[in-house]
């Protein structure tokens, strides 16, 4: 993002502002349903970052990049919506969709399904890391920031998981063992 | 059989290897079918999961997002000025305490060397108004002293006492009494040359003089102590130069503009 349009953020230009919607939102979006795996909530918990993010923009600090900026904020309002509806120990590799029926979903269980299970499996906060690392890019360093964990504990986590997920989606795909 | 290097790819790929083990791995890719086989489907199921995890379907939320900014935006406007004022106050808060924590710093330090410096002089009780050195006991010295304009003078008395007693060591412990007294001083044995640089500089009197004409000074006169007295390093150095009389006197002629010993106003007679 071009420093120029940073700056105008900063002082609440609300054209800038809908530029970074128009570029966050699916990010964002996919993010927070990776995590919370349903659409509706998806949906509100989206808006509601970008809401936030619009009423902290000045808190901002323009020296960084903004996308670990946008996704602590959208982590924490995520995990916050987890614990405060107690979602968080329900076990979603058996979700359904709104909509589905059970048969369909198991009929339906092709790679996309296969992956979507594998990663809800894991608990949100892996869930994030493993989004964070795979998808956004981000180092080690800020993915910690992001989550307000020390770098090294972020890196055991990222790898195990990470040997899990491959390992499990190899004998999906490939049959390959590690 | 399974290849030794299998364990490690993921961890080749993950980035989660040391330069050397990375090298040995993407050689041995180059070499073994097996690993290579394998190197390739994780990166191929990397892809699913990226492709995936990112081919969400969703219906944009922009126009709401946006409706509920534009009712926000003049809330968030405020706030934001009051956050740069705020910083602002913070940054001056910041500078005037440190300022002030400067000064207040700087002030105790200067009343403790000054306390210091009264403790030394009034432990010895050796200060005096007293002015031991007349005319007359200068004038063997080459030195002439007339009174001076008070108003010429920026040292103090006190100044010029701490400044000599720094320049000359211990000797003031061994001195039976001390005085200053402020006069205007013409040497006839001293050149411009023998002042330091340093001195010369620093008095503009003493600079458009060339020698030591008229030129206000603080005579610190250390009273029973000659220059050859053990532990006057300072003038010891130069062992023909100590000044001995009758009755023992060192004196130390500090620069009453800019504080300087003339120390190096030196022939026989002054250091």
């Amino acid at each position: 993002m071009h420093d120029e349009v940073k700056l105008r953020l900063l002082k609440g230009d609300i054209v800038s502002f809908e530029y970074l919607v128009t570029f966050y939102e699916k990010k964002i979006y996919c993010f927070i349903y990776n995590i919370v795996h349903n659409r509706s909530i998806a949906e509100d918990l989206t808006q509601d970052v970008f809401v936030k993010i619009y009423e902290n923009i000045y808190k901002y600090n323009s020296e960084y990049p903004i996308e670990p900026w946008m996704f602590k904020i959208c982590y924490n309002l995520t995990l916050n919506y987890l614990k405060k509806n107690k979602l968080e120990a329900i076990k979603l590799q058996n979700y359904v969709e709104p909509g589905d029926k059970f048969e369909e979903y198991i009929t339906k269980c092709e790679t996309r399904e296969i992956i979507l299970k594998e990663i809800r499996s894991f608990k949100p906060d892996i869930r994030a890391i493993l989004q964070l690392r795979i998808i956004e890019d981000f180092s080690f360093e800020q993915i910690a920031e992001i989550l307000n964990k020390s770098t090294a504990s972020i890196k055991l986590k990222f790898y195990r998981s990470r040997k899990v997920l491959i390992k499990n989606l190899s004998e999906y795909f490939n049959e390959v063992k590690l | 059989m399974i290849c030794e290097y299998e364990k490690y790819i993921l961890d080749f790929i993950d980035g989660n290897l040391n330069e050397k083990k990375a090298k040995e791995i993407m050689k041995h890719l180059n070499d073994c079918v097996e690993c290579s086989a394998k190197f390739e489907n994780i990166k191929s199921i990397d892809a699913i999961i990226k492709n995936e995890l990112t081919n969400v379907s969703y219906t944009s939320s922009k126009d709401k997002i946006m409706d509920i900014v534009m009712q926000r935006s003049s809330k968030v406007t405020k706030l934001s000025r009051l956050y740069n004022l705020r910083k602002c106050a913070y940054a001056v808060a910041i500078i005037i305490f440190i300022v002030v924590s400067i000064h207040f710093v700087s002030t105790l330090l200067y009343n403790a060397n000054l306390i210091s410096h009264s403790a030394n002089n009034s432990d010895l009780n050796k200060t005096s108004d007293k002015q031991f050195l007349d005319a007359e006991t200068l004038k063997p010295l080459g030195i002439t002293i007339k009174d001076g304009p008070p108003a010429s003078c920026k040292i103090s008395k006190q100044d010029a006492i701490s400044i000599a007693n720094d320049f000359t060591g211990d000797l003031y412990k061994m001195s039976e009494g001390i005085s200053a007294q402020y006069n205007l001083c013409t040497d006839n044995g001293i050149t411009i040359n023998a002042i330091s640089k340093d001195a010369i500089d620093a008095d503009p009197i003493l600079k458009s003089k060339q020698k030591i004409e008229d030129i206000p000074v603080w005579i610190v006169s250390y009273q029973g102590v000659s220059a050859s007295v053990k532990g006057y390093s300072m003038l010891s150095k130069s062992t023909n130069s100590s000044i001995t009389t009758q009755n023992k006197f060192t004196i130390v002629i500090v620069d009453a503009i800019s504080g300087k010993v003339l120390e190096r106003a030196s022939s026989s007679k002054i250091y």
